[in-house]
């Protein structure tokens, strides 16, 4: 392998990992919150508003519901109107975190659901307002679950960010494609793919590590 | 002191409604452990939840330390109910937070500061007997200690009332007498009204003062628990009270009962209920002295209700008819409640 293709290959692993980073703190600011939201405002909910919760969870299964590479497409326009651009690993950031936010909300809805009624009730009975049930009840009883969902969904991102070479993102699924796809060059797909797997695996552990250090 | 006025709850459930209680009226005494026993169903836990509107009632007041809490703000609610404890059947700790940080949370919702805060939880902790525990997990705890880690976290936030719902019910009877005691001791060292559902009769027995007895939404009798157990006033009372007092009797002797004497040699069988008083005499002696009948103790059982004796016997009388009138209305001149149970053949 060529000193160029090294560096070829460098730079695509740190625009994956730019790519899925970012996309992914987006998620969690936007998803985290959105999740909370859903879960609370079921009916019998601390924030019980059953017909907000029913408009609110349909548009997050519409959007769950669009295909990535399509959606990556037609939301260009809103791309441009953030980044200013809709070519690049940047422009290619709002698309990743506008499908993993989606996601992301009901991973956290259904970790939130495994926190025990009881919990909820007990909390209830020390006069807790809806926020502080919240953030000392339920964020602390889910949090090893929520983690795990975390690294679920960043994961599922290393995987869209394949498609990021669609609009010209670049990062390793689009090196791949390019040269063993295009050039027919087995060794550069076969050692993006390595690089890929050695990244989800360490996302994974890592995950698993600190899911099981808050688990008591 | 709590009063609940007129209190109706009605649950509505797919179009059909549940009338889980019915025009409750119930007055519990500052300071006193009071306790609600009746079947399951029997609308136990809705009755405690209504006492600090966790099921908000359909109807009628509920009113805790002179507040009307149906007539509360939301804010307001959440204030009054930092001053009414409660625990619960499976304890509510939080799973991922240490001994320590389930002891302060009533405290930080309170917003009360650190140094507080750890004076009070290592004080509580005391109480409970648990000092040495702050660092543990409650998924390191036993039943027993889970529910006095979570006494201990009730008692932090300095109620004024203590709503226990089936509080024992996941304990062995050992630790259940264990919890209780200390139930006990935080009423009167704390000076805290204690309200404790139960399907328990033995808790009752052992830790209240008073008691009421709810049948299908409706108190059915209340009284204080010397008198319950011994002049249960319903049914179902009796069923209740009876059930704790005497043990089974033996197969080979019930198998030999039936309801009326089918031969001459059958005997009746009676269950004689002493109380108090007609508890220390000796009945039994002067019977035998007089009658000169031969009287065969099949089972007896005596105990002591906050220091009341209480007894329950079951007597086997080699009589004819006539003369078992006659004993009959002896035992009840002399204050005694006897039941014919039948014959033995
Ligand atoms: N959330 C609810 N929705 C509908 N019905 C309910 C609800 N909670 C209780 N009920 C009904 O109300 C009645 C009383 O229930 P409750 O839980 O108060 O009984 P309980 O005496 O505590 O019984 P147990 O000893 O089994 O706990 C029951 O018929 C029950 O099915
Ligand atoms: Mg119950």
């Amino acid at each position: 392998m060529s000193i160029n293709l090294l560096t070829e290959l460098g730079f695509a692993t740190w625009q994956t990992l730019y790519m899925v980073g970012v996309a992914s703190g987006i998620a969690v600011i936007i998803g985290l919150p959105l999740g909370i939201i859903l879960f609370t405002t079921r009916s019998g909910g601390i924030l019980a508003k059953p017909a907000f919760n029913k408009l609110l969870g349909s548009m997050v299964n519409a959007l769950r519901s669009i295909p990535f590479i399509i959606l990556l497409v037609a939301i260009i326009p809103f791309t441009r109107w953030v980044v200013g651009t809709s070519i690049g690993a940047t422009a290619a950031i709002i698309p990743l975190a506008v499908g993993a936010i989606p996601f992301l909300a009901r991973i956290i809805e259904n970790a939130l659901e495994e926190v025990s009624k009881g919990l909820i009730e007990a909390g209830q009975a020390m006069g807790a307002s809806a926020l502080q049930i919240i953030r000392y009840i339920l964020l602390p009883e889910a949090l090893s679950g929520i983690i795990n969902g975390i690294t679920v969904t960043v994961i599922t991102l290393v995987s869209y960010s394949a498609m990021a070479g669609v609009v010209g993102g670049g990062g390793l699924g689009d090196l791949a494609i390019r040269y063993g796809y295009q050039r027919f060059d087995a060794m550069v797909m076969l050692t993006t793919i390595v690089i890929l797997i050695v990244i989800v695996q360490l996302m994974q552990m890592f995950g698993d590590y600190l899911a099981k250090r808050v688990n008591h | 002191m709590i009063e609940l006025i007129n209190v109706s709850k009605t649950y509505f459930s797919r179009k059909r409604a549940i009338q889980a209680l019915d025009q409750i009226n119930l007055t519990i005494q500052a300071n006193e452990i009071f306790g609600i026993i009746g079947q399951s169903g029997a609308g136990k836990s809705t009755l405690l939840r209504c006492m600090n509107l966790l099921d908000r009632p359909t109807n009628g007041q509920v009113i805790v330390n002179d507040q009307d809490l149906t007539q509360l703000s939301p804010l307001q609610l959440r204030q009054a109910r930092h001053r009414i404890g409660m625990i619960f059947q499976h304890f509510n700790l939080l799973h991922s937070q240490t001994v320590y940080q389930n002891v302060a949370l009533p405290l930080k919702l309170l917003g009360q500061d650190k140094t507080t805060i750890a004076r009070k939880v290592q004080a509580m902790l005391e109480v409970v007997g648990l000092a040495d525990y702050q660092h543990r997990y409650p998924a390191q705890l036993s039943g027993g200690q889970k529910q006095r880690i979570a006494i201990a976290r009730t008692l932090a936030g300095d109620p004024s009332v203590l709503l226990c719902d089936e509080a024992t019910s996941a304990l062995d009877p050992r630790t259940t007498l264990d919890i209780l005691e200390l139930l006990r001791r935080i009423n009167q060292q704390l000076q805290l009204t204690i309200v404790l559902i139960t399907h328990e009769m033995d808790v009752m027995k052992t830790i209240c003062d008073r008691v009421a007895i709810l049948d299908q939404g409706h108190i059915i009798e209340q009284a204080d628990v010397v008198t319950l157990f011994s002049q249960p006033q319903t049914e179902l009372g009796q069923l209740l009270t009876h059930a704790c007092l005497q043990h089974e009797l033996p197969v080979s002797l019930s198998q030999r009962i039936k309801p009326t004497p089918q031969s001459s040699t059958a005997y009746p069988l009676l269950q004689l209920y002493f109380v108090g008083e007609s508890a220390t005499k000796p009945i039994m002696a002067q019977l035998i002295q007089q009658t000169k009948l031969p009287i065969n103790i099949v089972q007896a059982n005596m105990e002591y209700i906050k220091q009341q004796p209480i007894g329950v016997m079951t007597i086997e009388v080699r009589a004819q008819p006539v003369e078992l009138e006659n004993i009959i209305r002896y035992f009840n001149e002399q204050g005694l409640t006897v039941e014919l149970i039948g014959y033995v053949h």
